[in-house]
């Protein structure tokens, strides 16, 4: 297992794509600073609330009204870095790659016929994408810091900013390896590159739109039910502890649905990998 | 005898097809086993199932004598039906990663299998830029890593060029000779593979439907030597007295058929010159690998 790892992350930092996924990282997340920059520049609060209403009028669901707001300053900017889901579309599109590609390229075949069990095969990708994941999220958020802090300033930190610093960073990267691992279990189970990068942008476009819609069916059959099967998509689960302001329930949430994923994901995927033949 | 590899009725059920059919096969140690058969006849998919890649629908397989797969198979070294690399990469970072996997700590085992299939001067350079035959030697070098004790190589030489080809003929000799290393290889390249096995499994539809040595191979198709002198002189009695030769039938016009010692034709010739018959022509004829193989397996399918 351990000579397995090494050779994985040998991989990992011989792989384009994790390179070229980190450029991206950092390209997005100084976009996004900009468009902050933009916004503060152009709108004032008041203007963009009365948008906000707007939209929120005609039924698109906008994840967090505080995204508006202009005293824009790096402490407030880091948890918003976490809204909108560049992360994770870059995380499943750099694991298509590095896990489906292998199956592609007939790698998976060298490595599988000298005799390692199919589960540490599985663990040994799983692990290194799990932490090209966490990777990629500190390299955006990195980039972020310092974009913001030349930007905007540093910004007046907040009491108790240490414990919440960490709550955010732990619940992400948590979440964030939920994310991670899915997107292993996808590239497991489909085993070729388009097909996953295929299947990553029909997840993260017509998921949502299932899930809501899951959501009214069972509204409609039991009426007295709270239960919103959409607020456990991992995507929305990421923009609601994007926070600063952490209640208990949202961070247990948060840290609950992260695990489940990752374990779901790992059984899923090391299941089907031990099941089927390599070709 | 100690078994390299052995199967019990194996079988491997596809939807709608038994590409592996109750199979027996049994490959002694130090073998080099030539396995043949036409496309689709289910070579590849019985070496995925040796190497774990597939798993038998039944019966059984053992390595070395063991049922304890996973821990024999760690003295396999496999090329099944390509080479898996990382196109992205160079020959060396290639090799290197598998150095990384099979736990090797020298590292200048990568530099010594470049070198060994021919590849040093283009270790440096990405694989998506070899051309097949490249490709191919990287992948027998892949194979070589770690000094397996067994080599599963499915059509190693498809793609390699006359010298390539030579050169792997020679490797895999070498291997087998100095290191007792045993090999199981298929391929379409009859007339090569005759150069190189030892022993021999048909496979059609499937099914193993014939093992046998060289040496029978040889008896199976008459492969001799045949030897025209110029008149029979004392030459029948040089055959078996000086060279040990009883194995021969005398054809009309002073022709000789010498059954055995088959790669001893210049000895042969020698000798009986040396006692003053002399000899018009000498040469190996017979039916081959390939005409047996026709004649097995060509015919009509039943
Ligand atoms: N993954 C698979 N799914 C379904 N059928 C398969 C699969 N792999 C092989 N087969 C079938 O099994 C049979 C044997 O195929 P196999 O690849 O072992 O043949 P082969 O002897 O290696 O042929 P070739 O000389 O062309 O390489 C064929 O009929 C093939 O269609
Ligand atoms: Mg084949």
């Amino acid at each position: 297992m351990s000579n397995l790892l090494r050779a994985e992350f040998f991989k990992l930092f011989k792989s384009k794509a994790f390179y070229v996924c980190c450029l991206c990282m950092i390209g997005s997340s100084i976009i996004l600073i900009f468009t902050y920059k933009l916004l503060a520049m152009m709108y004032t609060p008041e203007m963009l609330n009365a948008m906000t209403e707007q939209m929120a009028g005609s039924g698109l669901a906008v994840s967090g009204t505080e995204m508006f707001m202009t005293d824009y300053t790096m402490v407030t900017i880091l948890p918003l870095s976490f809204t909108g889901n560049t992360f994770q579309l870059l995380i499943a599109i750099f694991t298509a790659i590095f896990v489906a590609g292998e199956y592609s390229c007939g790698a998976m075949k060298a490595i599988a016929s000298r005799g390692y069990s199919r589960v540490s095969i599985f663990a040994s990708k799983f692990l290194t994408t799990a932490i090209a994941a966490d990777l990629l999220v500190i390299v955006g958020l990195i980039t972020t810091m310092i974009f913001a802090v030349i930007v905007f300033g540093f910004g007046e930190v907040p009491d108790g900013f240490a414990l919440d610093l960490f709550k955010l960073l732990l619940v992400q990267f948590v979440l964030n390896l939920g994310v991670s691992s899915l997107f292993v279990a996808i590239s497991t189970v489909v085993r070729n590159m388009g097909g996953c990068i295929a299947i990553t942008i029909g997840i993260s476009s017509f998921l949502p739109l299932v899930l809501s819609l899951a959501d009214l069916i069972i509204g409609k059959i039991l009426p007295e039910s709270t239960l919103s099967i959409s607020s456990y998509w991992i995507v929305q689960v990421i923009a609601e502890n994007a926070t600063f302001d952490f209640t208990s329930t949202l961070l247990t949430k948060g840290l609950i649905t992260g695990i489940l994923y990752t374990l779901f994901s790992f059984l899923i995927g090391a299941v089907a990998f031990k099941a089927r033949d390599i070709n | 005898m100690e078994y390299a590899l052995q199967t019990k009725d194996l079988v491997k059920v596809y939807p709608g097809s038994y590409a592996v059919h109750h199979v027996n096969m049994n490959i002694a140690r130090g073998d080099i086993y030539g396995f043949i058969g036409k496309n689709g006849a289910g070579k590849t998919t019985l070496m995925r199932l040796v190497s774990g890649l597939a798993k038998p629908t039944s019966g059984s397989i053992e390595l070395f004598g063991s049922t304890d797969l996973s821990k024999q198979r760690k003295r396999l070294g496999c090329m099944i039906e390509n080479p898996g690399l990382y196109p992205g990469m160079t020959a060396q970072q290639n090799l290197e990663v598998f150095r990384k996997v099979l736990g090797i700590a020298e590292k200048e085992v990568v530099e010594e299998m470049l070198e060994t299939v021919g590849l040093s001067d283009v270790g440096n350079k990405k694989v998506k830029k070899y051309s097949l035959g490249m490709k191919q030697r990287l992948g027998i070098a892949v194979a070589l890593l770690g000094h397996p004790d067994f080599l599963v190589l499915d059509e190693p030489i498809n793609g390699l060029d006359p010298s390539g080809i030579k050169d792997v003929r020679n490797l895999l000799l070498k291997l087998c000779r100095e290191k007792q290393i045993t090999i199981f290889l298929s391929s379409h390249i009859l007339g090569e593979l005759s150069k190189i096995a030892n022993r021999y499994g048909i496979i059609k539809n499937g099914k193993l439907i014939d093992e046998f040595t060289k040496e029978e191979l040889d008896l199976r198709c008459r492969r001799c030597l045949k030897i025209e002198l110029e008149q029979m002189g004392n030459a029948l009695k040089v055959l078996e007295t000086d060279l040990g030769i009883t194995n021969y039938d005398v054809l009309p016009s002073n022709t000789l058929r010498v059954f055995e010692r088959l790669e001893d034709a210049s000895m042969i010739n020698a000798t009986l010159v040396r006692s003053n018959n002399l000899v018009k022509s000498i040469a190996l004829s017979g039916q081959d690998l390939e005409g047996y193989f026709m004649d097995m397996i060509g015919g009509a399918d039943e």
